[in-house]
């Protein structure tokens, strides 16, 4: 469970029982309200920091230099944990009721001059500091309006600024950003076709008479497709799951005037008469992609209900009845949202369709490793730069699969096991025939011992997965081993759930139980290393790796 | 019982998880259960707020220290029992 320390301004009624959906999925201390400087202090443990900062609770002082000077230890707080830990910092504030409108309407209040001070200091710090989420609360509480937000008796009576609504409101944006710290944001966005991308019913309605186009509707429609054109750039898998023929949905595609969204941008479809839970679990398996990470947008409530009934996993959106509300909804959904989106990213639906190209191409062939060999498999070393860390942090957060121990290092983390040994961290990037599939590996070492390799991180993008890649890996980590001499190469397998595809391949490759070897036992034993969990080796020199023939130039 | 009667034993035991609720809440006052103190009190009072859909004001909120208070209070908000 995450480590969480809550502090605040003034109260947030830490007692309220509204706070325990958060209480059950992490652990939450608070600190007591005013204090917001103490949970930075102690560097021995380290946790997530949430900050809620009432604006009015900084200027309730008359004196000009006691704002100044709250603020500047905040600052100073965030900047000197940030160096130390690599634990989110979560700072959410809220203005509260601005100044007279006619009074600021020619001349700029002074609290609104300090407000500005606030924001853009925190805008910079969230620049300039990786692990610092900067969040102004009342883009949402605008939207409940700010009478139902903040409640004066509250205030004069509990120290709480907000009514049990406003409360409400701070919880779902807490857990919403812890979420997505810790968790990664969904890759697939599956469609249906008629009233759902276009108005109307293209079998029946024909091409003609379809609502998509140039007023009324017909914009949200485009608009609605708008929408999901930036989220493919931002690297969003976008399939298509409909009942309909084939041949009218690729008609409206071609020749439809107004169409925005293309076919090539769609990674796979399922364009038939079969159950909609069916297609999407076969879109699955050829992506690769767990199903929780599919998010499933329909216009039919019956499909929505079968879906959410069966396939409970996919994220099923229950869909406005007014269309015009969907632009909007998909716009703001927080499924896709990613605080940031990296080169990778770009070019995600090119690496998926070629996935999904493999996977047909594999089925056919007979002999698989024939087939690998056929491909030009290219795969390349890098090291941890400053062009590849990025990506080396995000491939620890999103993946899941292929991952021994599902460690989520932050790049922090990273640059310290590579300031030990240069060696002991890279990537691997790979181009074959099906395309340039990036960085999609990351291995981190570690030494318990004079005789002893660590494998603390060996994780594989899902994507390249069936190329044997991994045994390249393991002789190219063999090869470290042997130029520092360890005999030995450990790896442990932490359960997550998701990652049975990483046992599997400790399996394949003969990794055998450290209870077989009672003097690796002990040196474990004495290791950081918990000895009961599933801990294997292998014997560096004795050991022949499988498949590496795939890798071998002609 | 009275349909207020189970709806606020509903709301007390949803205040105050960690503790017994009995089945008679008529003479339960402020310090009678573990948890309700006067901060466990506010949060009562925000709760039956919801629940009931009524809005008390500063008066009222000093005012309500155990259910008979609580039920004397819904009565003049016209919450009909």
């Amino acid at each position: 469970m995450h480590k969480i320390k809550i502090c605040s301004s003034s109260s947030i009624i830490e007692s309220n029982t509204i706070w325990k959906s958060l209480k059950s999925k992490y652990e939450i201390k608070f600190t007591n309200y005013g204090d917001v400087i103490s949970p930075f202090l102690n560097n021995k443990i380290d946790h997530t920091i949430v900050m809620v900062l009432m604006f009015e609770d900084l200027i309730r002082e008359e004196k000009e230099n006691i704002f100044k000077r709250k603020s500047s230890d905040i600052f100073n707080a965030i900047k000197k944990k940030s160096k130390a830990s690599s634990k989110p910092i979560i700072v959410l504030v809220s203005k509260g009721f601005g100044p007279n409108i006619l009074r600021s309407a020619k001349k700029n209040q002074n609290d609104d001059v300090k407000y500005k001070f606030l924001i853009n200091n925190f805008d910079n710090l969230k620049r300039k500091i990786k692990n610092f989420y900067f969040i102004e609360l009342d883009n949402v509480f605008s939207l409940e309006g700010y009478n139902n937000i903040y409640s004066n008796r509250n205030w004069y009576y509990a120290r709480c600024r907000l009514s049990i609504q406003g409360l409400q409101i701070l919880v779902n944006q807490i857990a919403k950003i812890l979420n997505r710290c810790f968790n990664a944001p969904c890759k697939v966005l599956a469609l249906d076709c008629d009233n759902t991308i276009w108005g109307g019913v293209v079998g029946e309605d024909g091409l003609k008479n379809l609502i998509l186009g140039q007023d009324g509707l017909g914009t949200a429609y485009v608009d609605f497709q708008r929408e999901i054109k930036k989220l493919v750039k931002e690297g969003v898998i976008l399939v298509i799951c409909s009942k309909n023929n084939e041949n009218d949905v690729w008609k409206v595609f071609n020749e439809h005037d107004s169409m925005v969204l293309t076919k090539d941008e769609i990674v796979s479809y399922k364009i038939n008469w079969d159950e909609k839970t069916k297609n999407l679990i076969q879109i699955s398996e050829e992506l690769n992609l767990n199903l929780d990470s599919f998010v499933f947008w329909d216009d039919n409530p019956v499909e929505q209900n079968k879906v959410k009934k069966l396939l409970p996993q996919v994220k099923t959106i229950e869909t406005p009845k007014d269309v015009c509300e969907w632009p909007n909804l998909i716009k703001n959904l927080d499924y896709f949202a990613k605080f940031k989106v990296t080169k990778d990213d770009n070019k995600k639906v090119e690496q998926y369709k070629s996935r999904a190209n493999f996977v047909k191409n594999v089925n056919i062939n007979s002999n698989v490793n024939d087939f690998l060999k056929s491909i030009n498999l290219k795969p390349e070393i890098l090291s941890l730069s400053e062009k590849t860390i990025s990506r080396a942090e995000q491939l620890c957060k999103k993946t899941n699969q292929f991952n021994l121990r599902t460690i989520r290092h932050s790049e922090t983390d990273l640059n310290k096991i590579k300031k030990k040994n240069n060696d002991f961290v890279f990537l691997v990037k790979l181009v074959d025939d099906y395309g340039d599939h990036g960085i999609v590996s990351l291995i981190c070492l570690e030494k318990i011992d004079k005789d002893l390799l660590f494998l603390n991180t060996f994780l594989m993008s899902c994507r390249v997965i069936g190329r044997h890649l991994e045994s390249w890996i393991l002789s190219k980590i063999f090869n470290i081993a042997k130029k520092y001499k360890f005999n030995f190469l450990i790896a442990e397998f932490k359960n997550s759930g998701k990652n049975n595809i990483a046992e599997k391949f400790l399996k394949e490759h003969k990794f055998i139980s450290i209870s077989k070897n009672v003097k690796l036992k002990k040196i474990i034993e004495k290791s950081s290393l918990d000895i009961n969990s599933s801990i294997f080796y292998l014997d560096v020199k004795k050991t022949k790796i499988q498949n590496l023939d795939i890798y071998e130039k002609k | 019982m009275k349909k207020n009667d189970l709806k606020l034993r509903k709301v007390l035991m949803g205040t105050f998880p960690n503790s017994k609720i009995p089945k008679n809440i008529n003479e339960l006052k402020m310090g009678d259960l573990k948890d309700w103190d006067s901060m466990g009190n506010f949060n009562l009072i925000l709760s039956i707020e919801q629940n009931f859909s009524v809005k008390f004001n500063m008066d009222q909120v000093e005012q309500i220290k155990s259910i008979k208070e609580i039920k004397k209070i819904l009565k003049k908000s016209n919450v009909e029992d």
